[in-house]
């Protein structure tokens, strides 16, 4: 078989796969509102778990930081994973586990709606939905771009940028709409399996090829002799002591912060699946970072003289170096995997939030339902019109999603854990966090700057944060004791 | 051991992470330990795998199941 027919092969069954898991979804999808929006709260440990890893692993690891290792050697994965292999357990037991076990007390099926209840305040419901839309769009927008600009290239620029885009969305739409969260739960397990599976296979084909097969210990000779500094850390940028600490809290505390996240915790069926979710993330990250850091790595030795982002192609260029054709055309999905991933929980989250935290939820449960797929195919087509009119400055905006997402944790947090903490610290939180985090970016160089030192060598995520803490301590005790409590 | 002690030696493990994790003290080399593994790896994935004996830990110990928010 040509590598074409393979390629296009290996595409039919993963959508046809995906949307048949979509399709078995869609009867039990239909019985509730509470079914369609969180799966009747009853994932376990399995599915719960390749949910949020799927949902928190985009096209940025496998295409991103190859493309950042590329340059900066194993200080990519040193700044990253270990952090997060800690943090973000931690942030489920802090706000995860007692969102979850709120969210059913009240029956919220959203955050903003969750928090919205615990204060009592729909102020607080709706200014969580607007921050939650704006860093969630930008977000989305990127992903699609990953997945139109990879079907451009495997293609060899048969399928225009923004047809694939188009069918990405119109796939990621159907499944989604179809069946809620339980199908976007069991497509994450089969879109899971592939890119993990994908990622560990190839380690060692790579380390082989690199090598001429020599296995990884050649491989890692090579680099050695091509460039030592690859296997060690920088010491300026975001190696430096300041921004390695503030780049550290931005990746932490910015998962819990997606609501994409935060609505898959809140669809756990108990606290056991939680805490088994905690045990695995560390294993996971340790099986997808370190092939995703060393194809980079050994990319640099294989392909070097690439400049600037021209290194993101780097996976895709081993691929097609060293990969047999089916192999390579599994590479493709996995990339694709990775961001549908996603982008079919970000779709159905933003709906979910459309219907019940900005429109009231109808009496009529049906009603509700077919309101988050109508609202599905809005923001789909939002994210498409925003892509294609605001072309490269979106992906400058972008860059501040991640980092912006981390000015809503004090509220999540304190939400969650401290019972004194009301609706007016939590407004005034998020208002001054954000306030203060675009200050910082215009100090830091402007709109692009995220990663670059605003004050005193922090990023601006650090000066956001400190601002949301600030903000929620003064709001809540600025009135008294008179702490609303819902 | 009570609650509130294991509250604290929580704390304190994760504080010890913490501090390992910015290892600015140590000095960084590029040497292949056994001959395939980098220096810099070997170190942040034994870091890796203190902290899963951590959460292993910290999941059976410290984290009460359905405690009141």
């Amino acid at each position: 078989m040509d590598p074409a027919t393979t390629f296009a092969v290996a595409l039919a069954a993963y959508v046809l796969l995906v949307l048949a898991v979509g399709w078995f979804a869609t009867r039990r999808a239909s019985a509730s509102s509470e079914e369609y929006f969180l799966a009747g709260r009853g994932l376990g440990t399995l599915v719960l778990f390749m949910a949020l890893f799927g949902t928190n692993c985009t096209a940025f690891v496998l295409v991103g930081i190859p493309g950042q290792a590329y340059h900066d050697g194993l200080g990519v994965f040193s700044v990253n994973a270990p952090i997060i292999a800690l943090g973000i357990p931690l942030t489920f037991w802090a706000i995860g586990a007692p969102a979850r076990r709120l969210a059913a007390q009240y029956g919220a099926m959203t955050p903003a709606e969750l928090y919205s209840r615990r204060f009592g305040s729909r102020a607080v419901g709706v200014l969580l939905f607007a921050f939650y839309t704006l860093y969630t769009l930008l977000y989305m927008v990127t992903a699609i771009r990953g997945a139109a600009v990879t079907l451009n290239v495997v293609t060899e620029g048969g399928v225009p940028e923004w047809v694939g885009g188009a069918a990405v969305l119109v796939v990621a739409v159907v499944y989604t709409s179809l069946g809620g969260m339980r199908a976007t739960a069991w497509t994450n397990v089969v879109q899971g399996a592939i890119f993990l599976g994908f990622m560990m296979a190839v380690f060692f084909v790579f380390a082989d090829g690199v090598s001429d097969g020599a296995g990884v210990s050649g491989a890692m000779r090579k680099v050695r002799e091509h460039d030592a500094a690859l296997l060690g850390v920088k010491d300026a940028g975001l190696y430096a002591p300041t921004a390695w600490t503030s780049w550290g809290l931005a990746i932490t505390l910015t998962v819990i912060a997606f609501p994409h996240m935060l609505v898959r915790l809140m669809a756990a069926d108990s606290d056991r699946a939680l805490k088994n979710v905690c045990r695995l993330y560390p294993i996971a990250i340790i099986a997808l970072w370190v092939p995703a850091v060393m194809i980079g790595v050994w990319g640099a030795v294989a392909f070097p003289g690439l400049e600037g982002r021209d290194s993101d192609q780097i996976f895709s260029m081993m691929a097609a170096e060293y990969l047999p054709p089916a192999l390579s055309a599994l590479g493709f999905l996995a990339v694709l995997a990775a961001v549908m991933s996603t982008l079919d929980a970000q779709i159905l989250t933003l709906g979910s939030m459309l219907s019940r935290d900005v429109m009231t939820p109808a009496d009529d449960e049906r009603r509700d339902i077919w309101r988050g797929r109508v609202f599905s195919v809005v923001i789909a087509v939002a994210v498409f019109l925003l892509w294609q009119v605001g072309g490269q400055s979106i992906f400058s905006l972008a860059s501040i999603a991640f980092s912006g997402y981390v000015t809503l944790t004090p509220t999540l947090l304190f939400g969650m854990r401290w019972r004194r903490f009301n609706a007016r610290g939590a407004v005034t939180s998020i208002l001054i966090a954000n306030a203060v985090y675009f200050l910082a970016l215009a100090r830091a160089g402007g709109i692009g700057s995220a990663k670059e030192p605003a004050w005193l060598g922090f990023l601006p995520v650090m000066w956001g944060l400190v601002a949301g803490v600030a903000g929620a301590v003064l709001g809540t005790l600025w009135g008294g004791r008179a702490a609303t409590r819902a | 051991m009570s609650t509130t002690n294991r509250q604290r030696l929580a704390w304190l493990g994760a504080a010890v992470l913490l501090v390992l994790h910015h290892d600015f003290w140590r000095e960084r080399g590029v040497e292949l330990w056994f001959g395939w593994l980098p220096e810099e790896l070997a170190w942040r994935l034994a870091w890796m795998l203190l902290t899963l004996g951590y959460l292993v830990w910290f999941c059976a110990v410290v984290w009460v199941e359905d405690e009141a928010a």
